[in-house]
């Protein structure tokens, strides 16, 4: 391929970025509203990728960051009075400090049994909300409408989801080189052998936990405030949860630009799908995972590098089976 | 890194690529025809499948009658009508994300509401946020027209009214009743009407010595019951939707827990009921939003007129939800008239200025939306046939005490 | 025969002592029961989960599948629903042997992440598989002794509930002695333990996998048709069994069948009594923060140690 040099590719991400930024003044609202699902998942693979791609701590149950975040916005908002920029601040800063504190005893669990435990705590939240009278319980919050129309409604969020994916793919950047990543990497091929290598692993993980809480509850506040009604088996769901996984690991886990590149192809093929193939939606989804699980395991930008041909693929299952 | 780097060119080429063949191939769809096209996210399946294909029902046989009729009279010109349908698996984000693609994607004109608070919580704000009129059939919880909604509007009076009139008839009967029990499902559909039926009861003397809240998707009834037997209430309130109504009752029957009046919200007067429950069913009570055996006019029908025409086109009663529905349809179909436009705002208008009354009732909306100005009927099912006791009527009557399980 | 200690019409007359007795009588009654399904759902998770390290996040749906083939071949045929149970166990077993062998052994070794999104991708294909053919709607059994209970020292015991606790022990003690006594059972446990050594003595560890998969499969469909005499299901009542599975194996010790027993009844105690004590609206809640508190304090199960420890 050509060699552009570093120059070169910061033109072409930048000129990328001032494409997608004025794209809204130019497309339909159903773009709009299909690339700013798109950026959201980008967000959410890049905040669990940091949990579960650079630590190696699996939170398969990570949405409940979301629907924290998406619950405390609303619940700010429609009880409080709050602006959305405050309880935004409140749901993002909410969440890492509930993932501090809810991570005292959860990140001492190794492997499938952190894996358990977030689920158990998406459910654990999922029927809390379901049963408080704040949060409206099983009837759901009706968020206020965003004052302007659909258009500035459909504008301000694309854009909010936007730079939210420009600051986690920044922010993955910055950990990736520095002394977090490099402690992160240690903990998930070894545990015990970074501690003894002088590195305490309980700030790291927590910092990497809160980090990627962050990302997810603001997410979740952006997407309260978008949909206007929220209940909690819609923000506290496995689903995307699972989504993002798969984004994840197609894309590359532990890499700054794979999750994103996984977000885009899964949820340009679910829209896909939605569209013309609703009723096979929850098939499709479920056979590309078991795909790109056998085919794909260190994920398609891996494939990339290593060459596109059918024995690099198999080469996926030949590791890995029994 | 130059692989790093063609990874990265690589995903960005598959993305830009896969967005240009979207972008031209949703440019080739076709324009929009000159019918008017009415939208309808409705629960085909899913837990709310059989109350939601009611109303499906209700619409599409409205469609076909109207279109019988020349069409929609849009200022002076009749449009045919089209409906289009989509499954929202009693989901409220799934009926939230089709009204939604209704309304961006295949620009529908006009759209009909779902069925269920819940569900109409979700669509409303959709619609609300296009400006688009949603004239929900079978949706009654107060907090969904608390929010200051504009383009809103509801077929039925609010739902704490709905029970009220079982608290009211049962303080007459011999013996009288001196405690009650409430079970309900917590949902925008149902507490309403159980908070209703509670208050109500609570100032006419009763007592109160169960209240129970169970969520939603709980299939075992065991733990509530349990307490429920220990307790012995005279009156049984239960709220919940059709699955919950089936199970609870047939694990009333199971663990053996008699009272002397039962009621749900709606369920018992479902057709429905009577075909899965069969003699389990009776003795039940329930509010309907509207029965053959009333009495009211209407521009084109009156009660009974309605239910013969239904009965002539599909061989049997009108349930009450189809009754929703179609008058639902009847509404836009007036409003339009009015309005003497298709224009959102118009039609909202004209909704919000009327007064008349229908095959179904009255109608008259304030400016939350509400129509003060319907009234729920009462029915019982005895012997398998769903009575209606209320509005009272000569010959008929409650029956009451109910016989214990074993004694049926 | 149904024997009536009291009939409801006297109830006037029993002094609030009593009453309570009866109530934790029957609160007692109904947990034990329930916690005996629970018990072998459980075990059906535990053992994949014990032996393959594999989460399988299908299991629920597995269930579910049973209870599926329950509906439509009683329906079909016209038949009791409790007589389809065998059709069941072998239908899923035969489901499972052709995941494990063609679909899960291929990542077998691939680590936690690539097994769960690979087991959560099958559920997603069941799931939609069974809402193609039997739609959204709930669906349900009405077998002729549906409704009808013994009564013994004031307690209900409904005969559905029973037989469900009866059927589901059986299933267990059966399954414990297969693994004990046989030996395939005792190659299955080798595996479990040492899969390089078993390899030497030469057991075939994929069809070790696929073996014990479809054992749990199998087990998981007799479940299903047992869950589907009691109550209506949809494709998506699987997910509703993930804490219960997850807690049940955990707390039982990983691979242990008689502390999934006692687990399971346990878990059924705690949801029965807690609605008795905290409300329905609270049951689930308890039940999510006892499966925490168990995963975070007693990681190794009741036992203390695994079976084979």
């Amino acid at each position: 391929m050509v060699n552009l040099g570093r120059k070169g590719w910061l033109l072409i991400g930048g000129g990328l970025c001032i494409f997608l930024f004025l794209a809204p003044f130019v497309l339909r609202g159903y773009w709009i509203r299909l690339l700013t699902n798109m950026f959201m998942f980008a967000v959410l693979a890049e905040s669990v990728n940091i949990i579960a791609g650079y630590c190696g701590y699996l939170a398969l149950g990570n949405m409940f960051f979301f629907g924290l975040g998406a619950y405390t916005v609303a619940v700010l908002m429609t009880k409080f009075s709050f602006s959305f920029f405050s309880a935004l601040l409140i749901a993002g800063l909410g969440a890492s400090l509930f993932s501090v504190i809810v991570g005292l005893p959860v990140l001492r669990l190794k492997g499938q049994y952190f894996l358990m435990g977030t689920v158990g705590l998406l459910e654990l939240l999922r029927e809390i909300t379901t049963n408080i009278s704040l949060t409206g319980g099983g009837q759901g919050i009706t968020l206020p409408i965003f004052p302007g129309g659909a258009a500035a409604a459909n504008h301000f969020f694309y854009h909010f989801m936007f730079g939210l994916m420009l600051i986690s793919i920044a922010c993955t950047f910055y950990i990736s080189k520095s002394r977090l990543g490099y402690a992160f990497r240690a903990i998930k091929f070894d545990e015990d052998a970074a501690s003894v290598m002088g590195i305490n692993p309980t700030p790291y993980k927590t910092a990497a936990w809160a980090i990627s809480a962050f990302f997810t509850s603001l997410a979740g506040a952006g997407y309260a405030y978008w949909m206007s009604y929220i209940d909690p088996g819609e923000v506290y769901q496995i689903m995307p949860s699972v989504k993002m996984y798969l984004m994840m690991v197609l894309g590359g886990a532990g890499t700054v630009l794979g999750p994103i590149a996984g977000a885009f192809f899964i949820e340009f093929i679910s829209e896909l799908v939605w569209g013309k193939f609703l009723e096979l939606h929850l098939l499709i989804l479920g056979l590309v995972l078991v795909f790109v699980v056998i085919f794909t395991p260190k994920g398609f930008i891996d494939l990339f590098q290593r060459g596109l041909t059918p024995s690099k693929l198999l080469s996926g299952i030949k590791a890995n089976r029994i | 890194m130059k692989k790093g780097k063609v990874c990265v060119w690589s995903s960005w080429g598959v993305i830009l690529i896969c967005g240009l063949v979207l972008v031209i191939s949703s440019e080739l769809v076709s324009a929009q025809e000159a019918k008017i096209q009415i939208g309808a996210a409705v629960s085909m399946t899913g837990r709310l499948a059989k109350e939601g294909n009611l109303v499906k029902k209700g619409y599409e046989t409205w469609a076909e009658w109207i279109n019988g009729r020349g069409g929609i009279n849009v200022g002076g010109k009749p449009h045919k009508v089209e409906m289009i349908y989509y499954d929202d698996k009693a989901d409220p984000t799934t009926s939230a994300k089709l009204t939604e693609k209704l309304i961006t994607e295949d620009k529908v004109s006009l759209i009909l509401g779902p069925y269920s608070s819940g569900i109409a919580a979700a669509t409303s704000a959709i619609g609300e946020k296009y400006g688009f009129v949603t004239i929900a059939p079978v949706a009654n919880g107060d907090f969904v027209y608390e929010r200051g909604f504009k383009y809103l509007f509801s077929v039925l009076s609010m739902a704490t009214g709905d029970l009220v009139p079982v608290a009211e008839l049962a303080v007459k009967q011999i013996p009288k009743p001196k405690t009650f029990a409430v079970v309900v499902l917590d949902h925008v559909f149902t507490l309403p009407s159980l908070e209703g039926v509670k208050k109500r009861s609570l100032e006419l003397g009763l007592e109160e010595i169960y209240y129970g809240k169970f969520p939603v998707n709980t299939s075992d009834f065991s733990g509530i019951l349990t307490t429920i037997k220990s307790k012995d209430p005279d009156l049984l309130y239960f709220g919940g939707f059709f699955p919950d109504a089936v199970s609870f009752y047939r694990q009333a029957k199971e663990l053996n827990v008699n009272a002397k009046l039962y009621t749900t919200t709606g369920t018992a007067g479902h057709p429905d009921w009577l075909s899965v429950m069969k003699k389990d069913g009776d003795y039940v009570l329930a509010q309907v939003t509207w029965h053959p055996d009333m009495t009211y006019k209407g521009p084109f029908f009156t009660s009974v007129s309605y239910n013969e025409f239904w009965k002539k086109r599909h061989g049997e009663d009108s349930s009450f939800f189809s009754a929703c529905g179609f008058v639902a349809g009847i509404l836009m179909q007036v409003a339009i008239d009015k309005a003497g436009s298709l224009d959102q705002s118009k039609i909202r208008d004209a909704l919000r200025g009327m007064d008349i009354e229908t095959f179904f009732g009255g109608f008259k909306f304030d400016e939350k939306g509400k129509n003060i100005a319907h009234r729920m009927g009462i029915v019982q099912v005895q012997a398998g046939k769903q009575v209606l006791i209320d509005p009272p009527r000569p010959g008929v009557k409650l029956l009451y005490p109910a016989p214990s399980w074993k004694e049926r | 025969m149904e024997a009536s200690c009291f009939s409801e019409a006297s109830t006037d007359f029993i002094s609030n002592h009593e009453e309570r007795d009866h109530m934790v009588g029957q609160v007692l009654v109904n947990g034990f029961l329930q916690g005996g399904f629970y018990a072998c759902i459980g075990v059906s998770f535990s053992i994949v989960f014990g032996i393959m390290k594999v989460i399988n996040l299908a299991q629920g749906t597995q269930i579910i599948l049973g209870a599926y083939v329950t509906y439509t071949v009683s329906q079909i045929l016209r038949i009791d629903p409790f007589f389809t149970l065998p059709l069941a166990v072998i239908g899923l077993f035969i489901l499972g042997y052709l995941i494990q062998k063609y679909i899960i052994n291929l990542v077998a070794k691939g680590g936690l992440v690539i097994t769960s999104l690979l087991t959560f991708g099958l559920n997603l294909t069941l799931i939609n598989v069974a809402l193609l053919i039997w739609k959204a709607d709930f669906r349900g059994t009405n077998p002729w002794y549906m409704g009808m209970s013994l009564e013994i020292a004031g307690v209900t015991i409904p005969y559905v509930r029973l037989i469900i606790f009866v059927i589901a022990l059986l299933f267990t003690i059966f399954l414990e002695l297969f693994f004990r006594k046989t030996e395939t059972g005792n190659s299955i446990q080798a595996t479990a333990l040492n899969p390089k050594a078993a390899q030497l003595m030469g057991i075939d560890i994929g069809k070790t996998y696929c073996l014990t998969f479809a054992i749990s499969s199998a087990l998981g469909g007799a479940m299903g048709t047992l869950f589907i005499l009691a109550k209506p299901i949809s494709p998506f009542t699987g997910g509703d069994f993930l804490i219960i599975l997850f807690s049940v194996a955990i707390l039982g010790g990983l691979g242990s069948i008689p502390g999934a027993l006692v687990a399971g009844i346990v878990l059924g105690m705690v949801e029965s009594f807690s609605v008795m004590f905290f409300g329905i609206e609270y049951q689930k809640i308890a039940l999510n923060l006892v499966y925490l508190l168990i995963l975070i304090f007693l990681p190794k199960g009741l036992m203390g140690k695994r079976f084979y420890g």
